[in-house]
């Protein structure tokens, strides 16, 4: 009985067939979250690529890998936690992130690793902070900007995608056919398996396109030999080559590379968990804060970590968020496997060649796959709203900027060097103007609207069509119209009670984020306590009732604040949309 | 509101339509003191129709919830809104109900046999009091 009750009262939306909360056995914990680090192996790039921009040679290379993954298995599973300050509480991966390439390759350039680590500490203490105040930064973060940061996340997988499944590259620009037929053909494998495997196999899709990914590349001569010569001389376990904490370096010029860069990882943490909450909850609206700010602090200790231990900036996934919806299993115990897995891996050089060797088309092939679910679900939080001029030009003006980037590269190219975390990536362009644009359009934004209510009609009839009239006139959400609307009735019954003809002066404004509702009326304040009343005192007891009502209205409320003015009270109901 | 009824020996079910707040609230406990009083002893509510509880309406499920606890009865709620879940879990009320996705899923619940007899509307008093809170998406 208790099961029933348990599934009922979840939020759980029908596609995802193990939730956030739910045990998943050993085994197939371990086959999905496999399935993740495989689909992570595509960030080690960016660790590649930081190393060679600072001379490292193949033995540094590895070991910047296997730091890279032991931090992001320890911060995977710092995001998992879900009680206390630390972690957002759902399966988020923390991994290399493309967001801190640009500066990283910056102070690679200019003074090594330890540069790009004493940056990065830079950066983690900026994410920090970030975290602490994300709550007063609400009205940056909109479902409209929160969706634009998502489709970004997906578009900015697709060139480096595309290039690898081709085999396309500044030398060669142009398609290679045993590349694109290993690259096609693993897609294809993975889109197979996910749309005729049925629930049983959807879950290990991208499994089986690597595997057979990895056995068509072997013969077609994509597993080079020095691949294969470096993996076979690795050793099954060694210590990951770990960074001395003291060697670091830092440089005045790169504070702003870096600075950027933080903020960026911080909007765009935001949103990767905004949608680790969505996908698991079919009646999300809002970001859930306590939850994103845990998660913040979470990577930022993650980015710390990496700076302290010689590792690359790690940032929450979209791509294996979007995996998660992908494989329909967002439990919170895959996230914690994935966590083992990467420290595990980190500690076998063995088992992190295989995965630095995957041949570039199968791993492009999985990052399109990933693409795919995060573009659409980005696509569909932009339009979870209705649209006004001013959402279509914060949601349009930033994708037009950010595609312009991958469209017309060489058009930034003369801006300064220390804008290249902004402009030179499609994602950070388009999610620095969302938040601008969004801050720009809120200017004269309120809208208001005032009615008395008939006092000698306590139908709420007249009420109902007043709401939903401004509703339809402003475009509200039309879940806010109904939440208004039932907790304006539940407090006119507690607040009118004993003064059934007293007038009431109702009082709306919205600005699009925040709608409140202002009630004047001759009677004292209502008690509104955070607590429900003891559920058996409620059949005899009036007062109780009134407890209850006062609780439902603050649960209701995202806040609520009354004042006494002569013999009236003014009750302020404020809801987010 | 109205209600649509169901009775199978002890067992009634109940489907519940519109709004269960302060106006409609004395003839729902009416209509359930009468099958109570008649010997009901387990209640299906389906609460799919129901577009809104109040504090008063909560009220009025506990009572009914206490008092089938007390002639050791079943009570069952079956496809709740989601608003009416949270606050059931948040607040406490009504611990003994159990919440079922479908009146179908709780047939084998009461021991009933699947799509078993008609529904009987009952006439409410306060059907013509009923408000209708329209959201600007159409839906009400």
């Amino acid at each position: 009985m208790a099961e029933a009750k348990t599934a009922a009262l979840r939020r759980q939306p029908r596609n995802i067939t193990l939730g956030v909360d739910d045990p998943v056995p050993p085994p197939a914990a371990f086959a999905i979250a496999l399935q993740h680090v495989v689909a992570v192996t595509a960030s080690l790039v960016y660790a590649i690529l930081i190393a060679q921009a600072a001379g490292s040679d193949i033995g540094g290379t590895h070991g910047l890998i296997q730091v890279t993954v032991a931090v992001s298995g320890v911060t995977t599973i710092l995001m998992c936690l879900k009680r206390g300050p630390i972690g957002c509480g759902y399966l988020c991966p923390s991994l290399g992130s493309p967001t801190y390439l640009a500066p990283s390759l910056l102070a690679a350039g200019l003074g090594g690793l330890p540069l790009v680590y004493g940056m990065l500490i830079f950066g983690s203490v900026i994410q920090v902070l970030l975290s602490r105040v994300i709550q007063r930064l609400r009205s940056l973060l909109t479902s409209e900007v929160s969706g634009v940061i998502i489709t970004m996340v997906g578009v900015s997988l697709v060139p480096k995608g595309v290039a690898l499944i081709a085999g396309y590259d500044e030398i060669t620009p142009t398609a290679k056919p045993a590349e694109s037929l290993v690259g096609l053909v693993t897609l294809a494998v993975i889109c197979a398996v996910t749309v005729w495997g049925g629930a049983r196999f959807r879950a290990y899709s991208i499994l089986v396109g690597v595997a057979i990914g990895y056995l068509m590349a072997l013969p077609l001569g994509l597993l080079a030999e020095e691949s294969m010569t470096f993996w076979r001389a690795a050793a099954i376990f060694g210590m990951p080559a770990f960074h001395a904490p003291w060697n670091l370096r830092f440089e005045a010029d790169l504070i702003l590379p870096f600075a950027i860069a933080a903020l960026v990882v911080t909007v765009k943490g935001i949103g990767v968990i905004s949608t680790a909450q969505k996908i698991n909850d079919q009646a999300w609206t809002t970001p859930e804060m306590g939850s994103v700010r845990g998660g913040l602090l979470a990577n930022g200790i993650g980015c710390l970590l990496a700076g302290l231990a010689g590792g690359i900036g790690v940032a929450p996934q979209a791509g294996n968020v979007g995996l998660s919806l992908a494989t329909g299993v967002t439990s919170r115990v895959v996230g914690i496997a994935v966590g083992g897995l990467l420290i595990l891996l980190a500690f076998s050089p063995l088992l992190t060649a295989v995965f630095v060797i995957m041949p570039a088309p199968v791993m492009g092939a999985v990052l399109i796959y990933i693409a795919c679910f995060v573009i659409v679900s980005g696509l569909q939080l932009v339009m979870s709203h209705t649209m006004t001029t001013r959402s279509i030009l914060t949601i349009g003006v930033p994708l037009v900027a950010g595609l312009s980037v991958d469209f017309l590269p060489e058009l930034y190219d003369t801006l300064p060097p220390a804008l290249d975390s902004l402009t030179g990536s499609p994602l950070a362009f388009a999610s620095v103007v969302a938040v601008l644009l969004n801050l720009l359009f809120r200017i004269a934004i309120w809208r208001r609207a005032a009615l008395a209510l008939d006092p000698k009609d306590r139908s709420n009839r007249q009420l109902s069509a007043f709401l939903a009239e401004q509703g339809a006139e402003w475009s509200l959400p039309g879940f806010l119209v109904r939440d208004a609307t039932e907790t304006v009735i539940e407090a006119l019954d507690v607040a009118l009670a004993d003064a059934d003809h007293s007038p009431v002066a109702l009082e709306l404004r919205y600005d699009q984020i925040v709608l409140e509702v202002t009630l004047r009326y001759r009677g004292p304040p209502i008690e509104l306590p955070s607590a429900p009343p003891e559920p058996r005192a409620l059949v005899d007891d009036p007062a109780a009732v009134a407890r209850l009502s006062g609780f439902l209205i603050r649960q209701a409320t995202t806040e609520v604040s009354q004042r006494q003015d002569g013999e009236e009270n003014l009750l302020r109901l404020r809801f987010a949309s | 509101m109205h209600i649509f009824e169901k009775r199978a020996g002890k067992v009634l079910l109940l489907k519940v339509c519109g709004r269960l707040y302060s106006k409609t609230v004395p003839s729902f406990e009416r209509e359930l003191a009468r099958h109570l009083e008649g010997g009901v002893s387990e209640l299906g509510l389906d609460l799919e129709n129901l577009h809104g509880v109040n504090s008063a309406g909560l009220r009025a499920l506990q009572a009914v919830a206490l008092r089938l606890e007390a002639a050791g009865g079943k009570l069952a709620f079956c496809a709740c809104g989601e608003l009416l879940r949270d606050t059931l879990a948040r607040s406490g009320l009504c611990a003994n109900a159990q919440l079922f996705h479908s009146l179908e899923d709780s047939l084998d619940f009461f021991g009933l046999p699947p799509g078993d007899g008609d529904w009987v509307r009952t006439q409410m008093p306060d059907e013509e009091s009923e408000v209708t809170i329209v959201a600007p998406d159409g839906r009400s």
